[in-house]
């Protein structure tokens, strides 16, 4: 299977402190990878290094065999990388369908008409409503992205990240703050996402990663500590030490 | 060569008189985010005062010292009663208001002074030339560079190695912090504008034996200190410290070397730093 | 919600105002007061130059402390080709559009590399670089005398040259940009410019190139504002140092922030209000200056929506759906 994605040997200092220690990482096209790690394990680090945020100390970032590194975030976006934040990340004065259609329209050429009035391309409107009738906020479109509640922001995130059909689409934690409830459609709806996208994820929740994740990756203090399909990593010694077995991480 | 050692000693004087200036306004931008419009209005301010104050008392050492203490509490005044209602909007509110002040500061000295170039003698002692170098140098620009030197020094202290100095950089480096630490972040703010304003207003009282003052003179100050703190970097001591330098030297020698294209000299400097670290020679990642 | 109101700008309210304006200042001249005609002829040309500067201030979230740079620069250009070459209208505004714009392009470039407060400040120190330079090169620009004797344009088989004929160009070309403007705002390019006022990383983490789309604002507003500059040079006869200076940029901003940033009626609104302001004071008192200074402390401290804001809070809309 060819690599949709690949990181080669990254690295990354911030000041003295080794935040990545030669993370190679390879994801097959189609795949769900989950990459998991104790807090501070350079988990959301590798995020920004391959969405062009941060640059990395040493080491590159390929995409379909194309090195992205050192390009600007929103180059690397256009090349069909997609993220989510952390924490929510949103126009949150606009209302939710106005945040789909901007991020639906950052991958037209739509940005160049600027004497057209948006209301007339109902390509993007309809473009946008399906995304958010994908994530379940159709009936959400009009509210202001500030009115909807935290798990329904995530959700927006999720519309926002999927508009321009990327390649890869990297989640930091997608249910990081959510009720049970909502994390439980959350995963259902990764879990349906087509496999003509590559999907990165990042998550502290195991059963959110064991539903999902095809192949899981460890990182733990910035260095890889295991890898290997669910099942593998599940039994691997050294990660029941210093992840499993210890106390589950505190949530927000 | 006496010649160029001359006008980096000009340019040590000019550099000295606009690092008082972007120390101000750079102690005020790291402690509050707020870049303050009207320090060139505290500047011009402080040079007029001195000129009211040298007629009235006839001694500039009573002017050099009572004119920044003026000057301090019209920016105590400032900052308690107008800028302290804004701290809960943006920062952008702020630097609006203080824009306002730079107007009324301008138009309440055209109004009080007159729209006439007016310039001030240097202090009895420090009115001639001594020898230097071979030639004649003016001691009263000697005395500017020493000045500033000390206060160079003196901040570099008060900053690092008081009570006070420690209260201020806790509020730069982390204010809820400080908060929690029990310092009264408020009343920091307030007296780093204050000081801000006094510094300010001393810079005025000591240029004005050598630039004069004028209408317009606010501006034209607050643009070089702009420049000075752009390439230094916002909010750092040691930046505005070498950024005065730097521009000092540079406008000095630009003057005298290549006159009709002095104006440019300077944003070419500016110009070249931006290109190659934006955040200026000492700053840190963008805020 | 602000957002939703300021993307489209198209709802029955705000075109009935626009109607409203473009009638009232179609027909007024037909009061046959010169005085009037003057001081309308004038806010034409500020409220256009205003609803530029609100394009960058109220749409981009870019707060430019500069903008007379344009003006002036436009202004000037207006004012050495009419007196140096031929007054035609055909040689003149393409002349001060072309200049205006094109320094827009050389200070935005500098200028955005840089964000918040280092934008502000190079906007500021740029067009005072622009000031220094009229000031300085008086073989050019006449110095602090600067150029005086500008004619009105001439257009081949119609004559401007009294009031109400030229209001009526004035009317025309502010109307055309007035048009355009409105169109842009409501463009996917106007959504895009919004989105980088709301949550700048954010949209370059979609794919937009941010840089670009502010230097696309920039020079944009750039041009307008070069084309009110232009008009102001045919109206008034006289191009000085003090269009270039930094209380010009001040006054603009003035008057987007007291109409309303946000919307593009709001700061032509805030224009007509300084004016008018203006024009009452003056035979009373010659601390201009001053009063700006108040107005922009008042504004900021009691109205920080402007005018527009003071409206909406006491007549609330309903809200409205999504555009």
């Amino acid at each position: 299977m060819a690599a949709a994605l690949v990181t080669e040997r990254l690295t990354r200092r911030f000041g003295g402190v080794l935040a990545l220690n030669d993370v190679t990482l390879e994801v097959a096209a189609g795949e769900r990878h989950a990459v998991i790690g104790p807090n501070g394990a350079g988990k959301t680090t590798l995020f920004n290094i391959i969405s062009g945020e941060v640059l990395p100390s040493s080491g590159r970032v390929l995409l379909d065999d194309r090195p992205v590194t050192g390009l600007a975030p929103h180059k690397i976006a256009a090349a069909g990388v997609a993220r989510t934040f952390q924490r929510n990340n949103l126009l949150f004065n606009l209302s939710a369908l106005e945040n789909v259609r901007l991020a639906v329209q950052a991958h037209t050429a739509a940005t160049r008409r600027w004497l057209t009035p948006t209301a007339r391309l109902r390509d993007l409107r309809e473009a946008a409503l399906a995304l958010l009738a994908r994530v379940g906020l159709e009936a959400r479109a009009a509210l202001a992205a500030r009115a909807l509640s935290y798990g329904e922001q995530r959700q927006l995130e999720l519309a926002i990240a999927l508009a321009g059909r990327p390649r890869v689409v990297l989640l930091d934690e997608p249910t990081s703050g959510m009720s049970p409830a909502e994390t439980a459609a959350m995963t259902a709806l990764l879990s349906r996402l087509g496999r003509d996208q590559t999907l990165v994820i990042i998550e502290h929740d195991m059963d959110v990663v064991f539903a999902v994740a095809d192949r899981i990756t460890v990182l733990h203090l910035g260095q890889v500590l295991a890898r290997g399909i669910p099942e593998e990593v599940r039994r691997h010694p050294r990660v029941r030490e210093v992840y499993l077995g210890a106390p589950p991480p505190v949530r927000p | 060569m006496t010649f160029y050692l001359l006008q980096a000693l000009n340019g040590l004087a000019y550099g000295m008189l606009l690092f008082l200036l972007a120390a101000g306004l750079s102690l005020i931008f790291g402690l509050m985010e707020v870049v303050n419009l009207a320090h060139g209005g505290f500047y011009m301010l402080g040079a007029y005062l001195a000129l009211s104050a040298v007629r009235w008392t006839g001694s500039f050492w009573i002017a050099a010292i009572a004119v920044p203490l003026v000057l301090g509490a019209v920016g105590f005044l400032l900052e308690w009663e107008f800028l302290r209602p804004l701290y809960r909007r943006t920062h952008l509110d702020q630097i609006l208001l203080t824009f306002g002040f730079a107007f009324v500061f301008s138009d309440l000295a055209r109004w009080w002074w007159g729209a006439d170039v007016q310039s001030l003698a240097p202090p009895p002692g420090l009115d001639r030339s001594i020898p230097l170098l071979g030639t004649f140098f003016p001691s009263y620009r000697l005395f500017v560079i020493a000045l500033g030197a000390a206060m160079a020094g003196g901040l570099w202290l008060g900053l690092g190695r008081t009570r006070l100095g420690a209260m201020v950089r806790a509020g730069v480096a982390n204010r809820e912090m400080a908060q929690a630490l029990g310092i009264d972040i408020g009343l920091v703010f307030t007296g780093v504008f204050a000081f801000g304003a006094a510094l300010a207003g001393l810079a005025g009282v000591i240029a004005a034996p050598i630039q004069g003052v004028f209408p317009g003179v606010d501006f034209e100050t607050l643009i070089v200190t702009l420049i000075v703190v752009v390439v230094g970097g916002l909010g750092t001591l040691p930046g505005s410290f070498w950024g005065s330098l730097l521009i000092g030297e540079v406008d000095t020698f630009g003057k005298t070397l290549v006159p009709q294209m002095a104006l440019v000299v300077t944003y070419l400097v500016m110009a070249a730093v931006l290109i190659v670290r934006p955040t200026g020679l000492f700053g840190g990642r963008p805020r | 919600m602000r957002g939703a109101a300021a993307l489209g700008g198209t709802g029955a309210g705000a075109r009935a105002a626009w109607i409203a304006a473009a009638l009232g200042m179609a027909l007024l001249p037909l009061a046959h007061d010169r005085y009037l005609i003057g001081t309308l002829t004038e806010v034409l040309i500020f409220g256009l130059f205003a609803m530029s500067l609100g394009l960058l201030v109220g749409f981009t979230g870019l707060v430019s402390l500069g903008h007379a740079a344009f003006f002036g620069t436009a202004a000037y250009a207006v004012g050495l080709v009419s007196t140096r070459v031929s007054p035609a209208l055909l040689l003149t505004l393409p002349a001060g559009i072309a200049a205006g714009t094109l320094a827009a392009l050389v200070i935005g470039v500098f200028a955005l590399r840089a964000t918040g407060v280092y934008f502000l400040m190079l906007t500021l120190a740029f067009a005072q670089m622009a000031y220094a330079a009229a000031h300085q090169w008086a073989w050019l620009t006449g110095g602090t005398n600067g150029l005086s004797g500008i004619p009105r344009p001439s257009i081949p088989g119609v004559d401007v040259g009294g009031a109400v004929p030229f209001y009526y160009l004035v009317l025309l070309a502010v109307g055309t940009a007035a048009i355009l403007l409105s169109r842009i705002v409501a463009s996917p390019f106007g959504a895009a410019l919004v989105g980088i006022r709301e949550n700048e990383p954010r949209m370059r983490a979609m794919g937009f190139d941010t840089f670009r789309l502010k230097l696309g604002a920039f020079v944009l507003a750039g041009a307008a504002a070069a084309l009110s500059g232009a008009l102001y040079a045919y109206y008034n006869g006289f191009v000085s140092p003090d269009d270039l200076y930094w209380t010009r940029s001040g006054e603009v901003l003035v008057m987007v922030l007291l109409g309303g940033a946000g919307t593009l009626l709001g700061p032509a609104v805030g224009a007509g209000a300084v004016l008018v302001l203006q024009n009452l004071v003056s035979s009373l008192t010659e601390r201009w200056t001053m009063i700006l200074g108040a107005a922009f402390i008042l504004v900021v401290l009691v109205a920080p929506r402007g005018l527009a804001g003071l409206m909406a809070d006491r007549w609330p809309r309903p809200s409205s759906p999504s555009a």
